[in-house]
Formats: C-alpha cells, sequence, structure tokens
C-alpha cells in the first residue's frame, strides 16, 4: 500500500471520528452493536461536518492548510463531546445478541455477499484509475488544486476554471484528501469517491437495520451496485454521485424520522440535505423537493411541518455565503443562462426531455430494473394496503426531482436531447436512481407487513424488556421472542 | 397468546398513526419493538397478497441480480487487471485520450515544466487535431496536468508549449526542449 492510500485512508477514518462523535451527541449509543451498525450514517455525517465547516471557512476568508483542517475536525470532535456529555448521553455498554427471524436469511445472506464482492472490487480499482471525465479535470479536481495548494479560494485561478461559480463541496472534499496525501495524487484521490460510496451503502443499511429483514435491503443494493452505470461512474472524480448518497441517505432518514420520530434522523437528514445543496447547483432543487414531499406526504400531520420548515430554510441559507462570494467575485450566474421568454421559445423541448429522461430513468441497461420496481411496488402498497405517506414520499420526491431535470435540460439550450455522444442525462438521474434503491426496502417491508417482522436486538440476560438504541425503554413482547 | 396474535393485536393499538394525525407519544413509543410494527395501522393488516406481491418484486430483483452479476464482476475483474497493468504515465494523462491530444507532448510537458515555473500554450493549426475540442481542451489539460505551475499569456512565460502554432509569428523565441516528428508540436525555454 503505498503512502497516499494510506494517507486517504487515515483522513477517512479522521471523518469517521468526528461523524461517530456527532451520532454520539445527537442519539447516544446504548450497545456496540448501534455503535457498528451505524458506522456508516457516522461517516457521512462525518464528511458533511468536516467539510461544510471548512468550506465556510474558505468562503469568509480563513486561510485552510492541513492543520486547519486538523483543528476543524478536533474542535467538531470536542464540541460534540461536550455536547453529548451535557445531554448525558450513554455510552456503549455490551453486545446485544441478535435474535430475528429473517426471511429468506441463505439469500439474503448471498445477496450481502454479492453486494460486499462487488463494492470491493470498485474499491480496489479506485485508487488505480486515470482522470477520464472531462468534468473532473476541466472543472471539480483543478479547483481541489488550487484550494489545497493555496490554502484559499483563488478567485483568479476559479475564474478561468470550468463553472467558477458552482458549489464548494466536491473541490473541498477532494483538497482534503490531498492534505492526507503526500502529494496531489490525482489517481489515488479517486479512492475518496470509492469510501463514500462504501460509507453510502453502511449508512443505508445501518438506518434500515434491524427492523427490516436483510433480503429486502440487500437484494436492491446488490442489484444497484451491479448497475452499468454506478460501476462505470461512482468511483470518478464526479459530483453526481456524492450527490445522490447524501440526497437518497437524506431522504431515508426524512422517512424513517416519519415513522420513528426521533429527532437525530432529522438532523442527519438536514445535514446531508444541506450537503447536498453544497454539492451541485441542482442540489437545491432536490432538497427542495425532499422537503416539498415530506410537506404534502405530512399534510395531515401538521405539527411536523415547523421542523421541516426550518430544514429547508437552513438548506437555503447555508448556500448564501458562497452565492455572496462568487457575485461579489462577479462570476457568471448559476442559473441556465435563459430567461424564462427564451424558455418560452423552446417548448419543444419540454417532451424531448422528459421522452430523453424518462427514458434513461427506465432503462434496465442503465439502473437495472431498481427505479421501476420501487415504483411499482410503492402503488401496490397504495392499492392493497391503503399506506400513503411513505409511498407518497417516495413517488413526490421522484417527480419533484425527475422536473427539476427536465427544467434543466429544457431551459439549458446546450444541454443536447440525443442519446447519441456523452450524455449527463445519464449521471444526474443517480441520484433519483439511488433514492429508488434506498426506499425500495421500506417500501417492500410495510408491502409485505408488521407481521413478517421478527425481533430486533434482545439483550443476553433480559429478556422482557430492553433499552433500545435511543435510549427508550421497549417492552419485548411475545412476538419479539418466538 | 401466540406471538403473531400479540403482534396484530398491537397494531390494531396504534391504528391512527398512518393516515390520520400522528397520535405516538412516548408511552405510545414504548410498546413499539420495531418501528414498522411501532406504526403499523388497521389498514396494514398483512394479506396473503401483500406478501406475494413483495415477494415478487423482490423475487424479480433477485432474477436481474442473478443474470447481471456474473457478466458485471466479470466487466469489473477486466477493469481492475487493465489498471492494474497501465503505467503511471498513461494514468496521468488518461483524460486526454478523449479530446485526442498527444500523449508524448503532455509527458514531457509533465517532465519539463517544473512545479515554479510558468508556461503559455499557444495552439495552431499545424498539428494534428482528431476531434472538434482537441486544442481548446489543451489548455484545460496542461492546466491540470502541470499545476502548480502556472499557465500565463506569452509574455511572461517560462516555457512555451507550442500546440500546432506558427512560431515565426509569435514575438518570443524558445530553445526547442521536445519536439515531435511532424514538428508542429513543440515544448521551448523561451529566451529573454
Amino acid at each position: 500500500m503505498n503512502l497516499d492510500v494510506a494517507g486517504v485512508l487515515v483522513g477517512n477514518l479522521v471523518f469517521l471520528a468526528v461523524g461517530l462523535a456527532l451520532l454520539w451527541a445527537l442519539r447516544g449509543f446504548e450497545h456496540w452493536n448501534a455503535l457498528v451498525r451505524l458506522l456508516g450514517v457516522a461517516y457521512l455525517l462525518g464528511v458533511s461536518a468536516v467539510v461544510l465547516a471548512t468550506m465556510f471557512l474558505l468562503i469568509v476568508g480563513v486561510p485552510m492548510r492541513r492543520g486547519g483542517c486538523l483543528v476543524v475536525a478536533a474542535a467538531s470532535i470536542v464540541v460534540a463531546l461536550v455536547a453529548g456529555r451535557l445531554a448525558g448521553r450513554p455510552l456503549p455498554k455490551g453486545l446485544l445478541r441478535e435474535s430475528r427471524r429473517e426471511p429468506w436469511r441463505a439469500v439474503g445472506l448471498a445477496a450481502m455477499a454479492a453486494g460486499l464482492i462487488s463494492l470491493g472490487g470498485l474499491i480496489v480499482l479506485s485508487p488505480m484509475l486515470g482522470m477520464g471525465e472531462a468534468d473532473a479535470w476541466t472543472s471539480w479536481t483543478p479547483k481541489a488544486q488550487a484550494i489545497y495548494w493555496y490554502g484559499e479560494i483563488p478567485a483568479d485561478l476559479f475564474r478561468v476554471i470550468s463553472g467558477p461559480s458552482y458549489p464548494l463541496f466536491i473541490p473541498v472534499l477532494e483538497a482534503l484528501s490531498f492534505h492526507s496525501m503526500a502529494d496531489m495524487n490525482t489517481i489515488v484521490v479517486h479512492l475518496q469517491f470509492a469510501l463514500l460510496l462504501l460509507g453510502f451503502v453502511g449508512a443505508v443499511v445501518g438506518l434500515l437495520r434491524p427492523s427490516v429483514p436483510r433480503i429486502w435491503i440487500w437484494s436492491p443494493l446488490a442489484l444497484l451496485l451491479v448497475t452499468p452505470e454506478l460501476t462505470r461512474r461512482s468511483v470518478t472524480a464526479m459530483a453526481d454521485y456524492p450527490l445522490a448518497y447524501f440526497f437518497a441517505a437524506g431522504a431515508l432518514a426524512l422517512a424513517l424520522w416519519f415513522e420513528r420520530r426521533e429527532p437525530w434522523l432529522l438532523v442527519v437528514a438536514g445535514t446531508f440535505l444541506v450537503t447536498v445543496s453544497s454539492i451541485k447547483r441542482e442540489g437545491i432543487l432536490l432538497a427542495g423537493a425532499v422537503i416539498a414531499a415530506a410537506l404534502v406526504a405530512t399534510v395531515r400531520e401538521r405539527r411536523r411541518w415547523p421542523p421541516l420548515l426550518l430544514v429547508g430554510a437552513l438548506i437555503v441559507l447555508s448556500t448564501i455565503p458562497w452565492r455572496i462570494w462568487w457575485t461579489r467575485q462577479q462570476f457568471g450566474g448559476d442559473g441556465p443562462g435563459t430567461s424564462p421568454a427564451d424558455w418560452a421559445h423552446q417548448l419543444a423541448r419540454i417532451p424531448k426531455a422528459a421522452g430523453l429522461l424518462g427514458g434513461y430513468f427506465l432503462d434496465p441497461g442503465l439502473w437495472n430494473l431498481l427505479v421501476p420496481a420501487a415504483l411499482a411496488t410503492a402503488l401496490l402498497l397504495i392499492t392493497f394496503a391503503r399506506v400513503w405517506r411513505l409511498p407518497t414520499f417516495f413517488i413526490v420526491t421522484t417527480l419533484l426531482g425527475f422536473s427539476s431535470f427536465v427544467w434543466i435540460f429544457w431551459s439549458v439550450p446546450d444541454l443536447p436531447l440525443t442519446r447519441s455522444g456523452e450524455q449527463p442525462g445519464t449521471r444526474v438521474l443517480a441520484s433519483l436512481a439511488l433514492l429508488a434503491t434506498c426506499m425500495l426496502p421500506l417500501l417492500l417491508d410495510r408491502l409485505a407487513g408488521p407481521t413478517r417482522l421478527a425481533a430486533t436486538e434482545e439483550p443476553r440476560g433480559a429478556p422482557d424488556r430492553h433499552r433500545s438504541d435511543t435510549g427508550t425503554e421497549v417492552a419485548l413482547g411475545p412476538r419479539l421472542r418466538d | 397468546m401466540s406471538g403473531k396474535d400479540a403482534g396484530r393485536q398491537h397494531e390494531r393499538s396504534t391504528a391512527p398513526s398512518e393516515n390520520g394525525p400522528d397520535h405516538h407519544d412516548a408511552s405510545d413509543h414504548q410498546r413499539r419493538p420495531g418501528f414498522f410494527a411501532r406504526s403499523a395501522s388497521a389498514h396494514e393488516e398483512t394479506t396473503p397478497t401483500r406478501v406475494l406481491s413483495a415477494y415478487a418484486v423482490i423475487v424479480v430483483i433477485l432474477t436481474a441480480l442473478v443474470v447481471s452479476w456474473p457478466s458485471a464482476s466479470h466487466r469489473l475483474g477486466q477493469r481492475i487487471n487493465n489498471a492494474r497493468t497501465s503505467s503511471l504515465d498513461s494514468r496521468l494523462i488518461y483524460g486526454a485520450y478523449g479530446p485526442g491530444i498527444s500523449p508524448m507532448f503532455l509527458l514531457a510537458a509533465k517532465r519539463l515544466v517544473t512545479a515554479d515555473s510558468s508556461y503559455a500554450v499557444v495552439t495552431g493549426p499545424n498539428a494534428a487535431t482528431p476531434t472538434d475540442v482537441t486544442l481548446p481542451w489543451v489548455f484545460t489539460f496542461t492546466r491540470f496536468l502541470l499545476f502548480p505551475a502556472r499557465q500565463v499569456p506569452l509574455g511572461e512565460a517560462q516555457w512555451l508549449l507550442c500546440y500546432g502554432c506558427d512560431q515565426r509569428g509569435l514575438s518570443v523565441r524558445s530553445v526547442p526542449a521536445y519536439e515531435e516528428s511532424d514538428g508542429g508540436i513543440t515544448i521551448g525555454m523561451i529566451r529573454r
């Protein structure tokens, strides 16, 4: 293992440490199982926290070099530990013996093995890849190089780089990776993107377990990990997949908050959605789609609206510092570059854009069958179970997200509307495809019904009651022990 | 009471949660063993149709997985092998293969132009351009590849990266350090 690879791994352990401290402050860990299960969530949370903090410090003009980044990480850990201590969060104690009745246990394990093998292959491949995607070497990585080298945002250099007003999250993340290496290694930096994929998979599994059976979780995940589009692009130095990870994981956390009402889920969802709006320009549209869908899905539970609206406001507020910075530098705008009057003259692009993107969305050759399977399951859930909230949230998020992309392709005349050549439409839909993959286990679980569920974790020597992950004492009914 | 009966009874006791106003409170929460069971409603009485349809979806997913996993794994294995056998140089300039920029020119520039120096890129019609974007992307790719060396206007540069340019028409003279066979692509140190 060369030094650069080791450096990236160590840097990502720092992200994990920050995330674990934050997650402990938010919810505590009653036992080690919960901590291990939530490592993926903690990792993504740590990446969000450190990169967002570094990014905002850079925007306000604080120079950020290796030492500064470590100070940000250390300060985050200290603040989280103090907050957790003040909130009386429990430290993990002991291991719980897991006692579950898993439907199709062997098949679930096989799907998990298939998924992990594919994931492992992508991780092995990543630090050997050359930087082939044009957006990577024309925009994202040159910005990261500039931030790494100068320790600030060099406006003159940004001005000549493609898309200077694009959000900064990915360049800052790459710059942090460079800081963890011996040098700016533009080959090994791909490992950072593979680790994000690993973190995403871990986060999805961690959020869904132990309540959702393995077969529901790992079958879609394993299929996702062999989709032609994901295997081709997820470990490239592009922003589309990181955007998709935080978008899908944020939406999943929000969907679980509907069910569990545990505040930490809302905080995690909000943090991930703020991250989404800091990764790409369309991120704010996607984050807005999630919040709007959540409002629609909870229209009969309006007391959930204030926290949702607060998250929405934070998402918008988080984009303002960068907007002020690039506006003062007189960089080009971040809109489509056309006016509503122009759009009216190119209405013919709407059905073409919708047809093109819809074709990609449902194309088994790009995303296998994940999107149609999730949509069908949502409709089955509404039809057979008269369950509305979860499928409504998923369908409305998907429709709004899809409409956002159609608007982008409609309003930007430079974007091609044919399937030939290098077509960004295939990769921008990653967010919605990953959303479908995350929501499918939940939808299937609800469709199969609660009696399919088996036990959650059962502590040794405590047959009747135990504390849940969040410290709530939970009665174990007879059905949990059968 | 059997386990399933207890579970169903519990579901009925928490009926309004899904579609109506949420009446869950802390005590309600405490009764709930798993979060789906917790929010289960009367509407969620499991029926064979629902269970069968869920398993039908998962069978479709698993079938797609069984069909696609072997070929996807094979392709991934091939990519890993290809990446292992490719040279460091070819990985460094991998992005330049698409726009068709000369690999030898780029590697020579990487070798000659040091991190603390500056260079200017001048393009022209005297070099092969396999694609429409070859010439414009010479500027972009060299900025990425040679960073932190600074790409500057010709008058301020220490190195001239000429990609098909006509050197006789330039305001500076350079000592060639690299030249491709057709003479249209050269790298030279600028004389002041």
